[in-house]
């Protein structure tokens, strides 16, 4: 019983990962410089304030802020 | 036929199949069937050379499909070709040839194999995943074993592994060494994995890996497993951020589990201490005493499995004829490569272990304060502490040639591959060597990025 459960969990984990593994392969960069990460921070900060402002919610003056300075720079 | 036999089979075919959507998968289809041993589960993987299989397609699948940013060849992988190359040679000088070429079979695969990976493997999502596939298919050896000593207190001399073999990653002593070893690795993927969705339920996962893991260490009753414990710990002291938070967790778990391990596991482990009475302890001790006795008349070793030739005696103190024992394997991982290789052999071994260890200390201070490289910088250390504890625990055992070793010394040339692209990348176009101009993939969507 337990050696067929671990058995199971190990090759689903394994599996997952594989799945998970060839979906990224394809859309993350490969080798993620300075620039590319800055980039992709800027990116979440400005779908985290877009989804609070869809929410209807307060955003934070200070994700504002980030989120400006992010997309002067761009 | 059995559901199980089926059930495997099919994960095996589906490694084969997820190959041809990205070929790196064959490559860990190939590390899947050497850690997880599908072909002792199932009788249909076990009718058809499943590795060879998965070798070949790995290899076919890289060279046809997969040649995007083909990495510099490095001095590792060259190092360990001459390595391989060197291994064969002393075939030919080989005391028991027979046992040898049964030990260059698998032994020369894993050595190869290792010197592949390190030109498949480039990007975070390859190096990840290797580590993670290599985690949770060592993870059935010690999920079995652990659950079945948290559950039953286990007991010394009792098999209760997954499968009633002894080799590879179900024998005690080499289990005992893998469990202690992947604990750096699970830590690093706990915090920075990227295949498994942050959530509450991957850190309670990867803690639990961690208990597993221990349990499965202790559940051995190696004392191998006790000089991976205090390696493993001091290192990832040394590593912690919050020092005094590690003493305080790393005392409360030592006296949990000893409060909690069976008292033969202690009278096992005390043991140690009893080199000179001991016989398993003294026997290692006359062994390696026999070893360099022998390689100073051969010193280009004997090729695999010289220590079959061995003649041990074991002296005794009431006056009684000794005894004398034939055949004892070196229980050592460098005096395994310096018994059968000679000396240029374990010149090679050794260069090739320090220039991996080497490779992580540069890494370390190369990404100290980048926060686009965080990852590689913990990645860095958490490979180096696993490797030291690989290599503290192959003080005891004939490890030498088993692949965890192996893949510990070859993913830091992987991961300094990866950083060396990096570095080329913002040092800008124009120092970047012709490969380098190829197109590599673009920056992922917010939205890709947001789903990590």
């Amino acid at each position: 019983m337990i050696n067929d459960v671990s058995i199971v969990i190990s090759t689903v984990m394994v599996m997952y990962i594989v799945w998970r593994a060839i979906r990224f392969d394809r859309t993350l960069p490969w080798f993620e410089t300075r620039s590319l990460y800055e980039q992709a921070k800027a990116q979440r900060t400005a779908a985290k304030v877009k989804a609070a402002r869809s929410r209807k919610l307060g955003v934070p003056e200070e994700l504002l802020r980030h989120a400006n300075a992010s997309t002067d720079r761009r | 036929m059995g559901l199980s036999d089926l059930y495997v089979a099919l994960i095996y075919a589906a490694f084969l199949m997820m190959g041809f959507a990205a070929p790196f998968v064959f490559t860990l289809g190939y590390m899947w069937v050497d850690t997880f041993y599908p072909q002792f589960i199932s009788t249909l993987v076990g009718q058809v050379p499943s590795a060879m299989i998965m070798g070949i397609a790995a290899i076919a699948g890289y060279i046809l499909l997969d040649r995007r940013s083909p990495p510099r060849l490095s001095f590792h992988t060259i190092l360990t070709l001459i390595f391989a190359g060197w291994v064969t040679l002393t075939l030919s000088w080989a005391e028991r040839p027979d046992a040898a070429w049964d030990k260059w079979e698998w032994a020369f695969k894993v050595v190869v194999f290792a010197a592949f990976m390190t030109v498949v493997l480039r990007s975070r999502v390859h190096i990840e995943a290797f580590l993670q596939v290599f985690l949770f298919a060592a993870g059935v050896h010690m999920m079995a074993l652990g659950t079945k000593t948290m559950l039953s207190g286990s007991g010394y001399g009792r098999n209760m592994g997954i499968f009633p073999t002894n080799a590879g990653l179900t024998e005690s002593s080499t289990l005992a060494a893998v469990s202690v070893a992947v604990i750096p690795i699970i830590l690093y993927l706990r915090a920075h994995a990227i295949l498994i969705p942050k959530s509450r339920f991957r850190d309670l996962g990867y803690l639990g890996l961690i208990i597993i893991a221990i349990f499965s260490a202790i559940g051995t009753y190696a004392r191998t497993a006790l000089v991976g414990f205090l390696v493993v710990g001091v290192f990832l002291w040394l590593q912690s951020r919050r020092k005094i938070l590690f003493t305080v967790c790393a005392a409360a778990l030592v006296i949990g589990f000893s409060a909690i391990t069976a008292a033969t596991w202690s009278e096992r482990i005390d043991t140690t201490a009893d080199y000179d009475t001991e016989g398993s302890a003294l026997g290692r001790i006359l062994v390696w005493e026999w070893t360099l006795g022998y390689v100073a008349d051969h010193p280009l070793g004997g090729g695999f499995n010289s220590f079959l030739v061995d003649r041990i005696e074991f002296p005794t103190t009431n006056g009684q004829a000794p005894l004398v024992v034939y055949g004892k394997a070196f229980h050592n991982m460098f005096f395994e490569v310096l018994g059968e290789h000679g000396y240029p052999g374990l010149a090679m071994y050794v260069t090739l272990l320090s220039l991996s260890l080497w490779y992580m200390l540069s890494v370390m201070r190369r990404t100290r304060g980048q926060p686009h490289l965080l990852w590689v910088h913990d990645l860095a250390g958490a490979l180096m502490t696993s490797l030291l504890t690989i290599m503290a625990c192959g003080c005891f055992v004939g490890i030498a040639f088993q692949a965890t070793v192996w893949y510990l010394m070859t993913l830091p040339v992987c991961l300094n591959g990866y950083l060396h692209r990096v570095e080329q990348l913002e040092g800008g176009a124009a120092d970047q060597p012709p490969w380098m101009a190829r197109p590599v993939h673009q920056a992922m969507p917010a939205a890709a990025r947001m789903a990590r």
